[in-house]
């Protein structure tokens, strides 16, 4: 935990504290219109429109999956040691975390958020990391900053990738949302919101840094930049992101032993939701001294407490955009990982803030790699192989 | 003969006691929104109300504060409100806040016991916006919409 985050969980205590005592001392307040001063009403009054200072909520998912491909292993994110396939037959690795997220208004400006997430991670543990603390002070209603550790939304669900109660799948499509694993960043971002005829834009710039620890190294990015723009218009959604970060992460795709690289994605992103129905598409665009894009498309239909989805994704081959060091053949080999997907599933929503979900993926890897099959013992080579995946979760927020 | 008359008048009569029941229940069910007597607003329309209910604006049109509060849980008066407004059943609004609190984006309109509270409030507070039934209206709050 970098200081940066251990000052900012400090004085977020400190913070609670002190609005705590004060809150004590004037009991629970109403907001009326007689006059600005704020009356002392009683304590839990039914009428009051004050939301409670502190909020504690929080959210997790139990989930399991089995892969039919013994020789390697199926993970969802390079931070994942291992997973269903050679190390484990059903494996509780991909899918399953736990979430804390404690909240502090405190002042109508001023909020203040802490989360913390318990999931597998790259030493093979499930040691609780801090995934944000931040402060958020909003100027009006339409513009807000925060200071911290903030989420990085380079995907439409990539700061919700980690809630499987947000969406309807068991995870994002992994050949897209394994291009950027990251899911927050320690620095700054301020946001904008501005009508657009009949639409709402909103415009979020990003600034920050990243240390993502993999199973065998950490890379770190520094001076990381992003502009995200997302229109609204009804049920219809669009975003497109650009970011550029310098990255330690460069020896395996491209050979280079001094750093950093940068690196630069671009994002579209778009949806389509009335209610009965959805459909989502992605696209990427990540760029170093190799270049790679990914998609996916989904649709699904929500029939009572049910939603039946389908899914397709995949992503090409990396090609080499620069030519000034020469690759070394683990780089030209790890370029050419590729894969689809095609999934279907089924998500029931058959208790209160509880669902439980059951998918099918049909996985077929490129004719000349192991795609992101994790683990392959050396020499073995599953290239044009297909395999499938059964995964089911319980996800549930409290 | 006269068997079947009886019958008949036995599935009329039946027929006539549902359609009217129905017809009265349609009416008790209907939902109005309804904003403090005292504010300046006098009528919203349904994507204006649900940007405000899904936390996607906290204004009204005329820039200042809304501030939306919402029924009991599981009531069927909220059920029938988010399905109407925003075409969203119980759990996908509950998957939706999810997504919005896990973000950082905000949090549901702070949920109240039952109408008489709703109306209470309101009537004290010209920023509150709410929903209840069209036969609970008092002089102390306005329909701004019937969704």
């Amino acid at each position: 935990m970098s200081s940066i985050i251990k000052l900012i969980v400090l004085s977020l205590l400190a913070a609670s504290i002190t609005v705590a005592k004060a809150a004590e001392k004037d009991g629970t307040t109403i907001s009326t219109d007689k006059g600005d001063a704020q009356l002392p009403a009683i304590t839990n009054n039914p009428a009051s429109t004050d939301q409670p200072i502190f909020k504690f909520n929080g959210f997790g998912t139990l989930g399991v999956s089995h892969s039919s491909q013994s020789l390697g292993d199926y993970t969802i994110d390079n931070t994942v040691p291992k997973g269903p396939g050679l190390s484990q037959n059903w494996s509780f690795a991909n899918d399953s975390r736990l979430g804390m997220q404690a909240s502090a208004n405190i002042n109508p400006q001023t909020t203040a958020v802490l989360q913390v997430i318990s999931e597998y991670q790259e030493d093979g543990d499930y040691r609780p990391e801090v995934e944000w603390a931040n402060v958020k002070y909003d100027f009006n209603s339409k513009t807000f900053i925060r200071i911290g550790r903030i989420a990085l939304p380079s995907f439409l669900y990539s700061d919700s990738r980690k809630v499987g109660y947000s969406y309807p799948w068991i995870h994002p499509p992994i050949e897209v949302y394994r291009q950027t694993s990251q899911t927050n960043s320690d620095g700054i971002d301020a946001a904008c919101r501005f009508s657009v005829f009949q639409a709402m834009n909103t415009v979020k710039i990003i600034y920050g840094q990243t240390i993502n620890d993999l199973p065998s190294s950490t890379t770190t990015s520094k001076n990381l930049k992003g502009i995200f723009d997302t229109l609204e218009f009804g049920s219809a959604l669009f975003s497109v992101g650009y970011q550029d970060r310098n990255s330690t992460n460069y020896n395996a795709l491209t050979g280079i032993t001094t750093g950093p690289v940068t690196y630069s994605d671009i994002t579209i992103g778009a949806s389509y939701d009335p209610g009965d129905w959805f459909a989502i598409a992605e696209w990427i665009q990540r760029k170093s001294t190799t270049k790679v894009d990914a998609m996916y498309i989904s649709t699904g239909r929500r029939i009572s407490k049910f939603t039946p989805y389908f899914t397709y994704s995949q992503n090409s081959p990396a090609s080499f955009v620069s030519v000034s060091p020469t690759p070394t053949a683990s780089a030209i080999q790890t370029a050419k990982d590729s894969q689809n997907s095609v999934s279907l599933g089924l998500r029931w929503d058959f208790m209160k803030n509880t669902d439980a979900k059951l998918q099918f993926d049909q996985v077929r890897l490129s004719n000349n790699s192991n795609g992101y099959l994790a683990n392959v013992p050396a020499g073995v080579t599953l290239y044009g192989t297909g395999f499938h995946v059964i995964s089911a979760v319980v996800d549930f927020t409290f | 003969m006269k068997r079947l008359k009886t019958f008949c008048n036995y599935i009329a009569t039946m027929l006539f006691l549902a359609v009217s029941m129905y017809g009265g229940s349609a009416y008790a069910d209907d939902i109005v929104v309804v904003v403090s007597a005292r504010s300046l607003i006098t009528h919203l329309t349904s994507e204006q109300v649900a940007n405000i209910f899904l936390g996607k604006t906290d204004v009204f049109p005329n820039n200042t504060k809304a501030i939306p509060v919402d029924q009991a849980e599981e009531s069927s008066i909220k059920e029938d409100f988010y399905l109407k407004i925003a075409n969203r059943s119980p759990s996908q609004l509950a998957a939706y806040w999810t997504k919005s609190i896990f973000t950082g984006n905000g949090f549901p309109p702070k949920m109240l016991n039952d109408s008489v509270a709703v109306i209470k409030t309101i009537a004290n507070n010209s920023k509150a916006i709410g929903y209840v039934y069209k036969n609970e209206v008092d002089k102390s709050i306005r329909v701004v919409l019937v969704p």
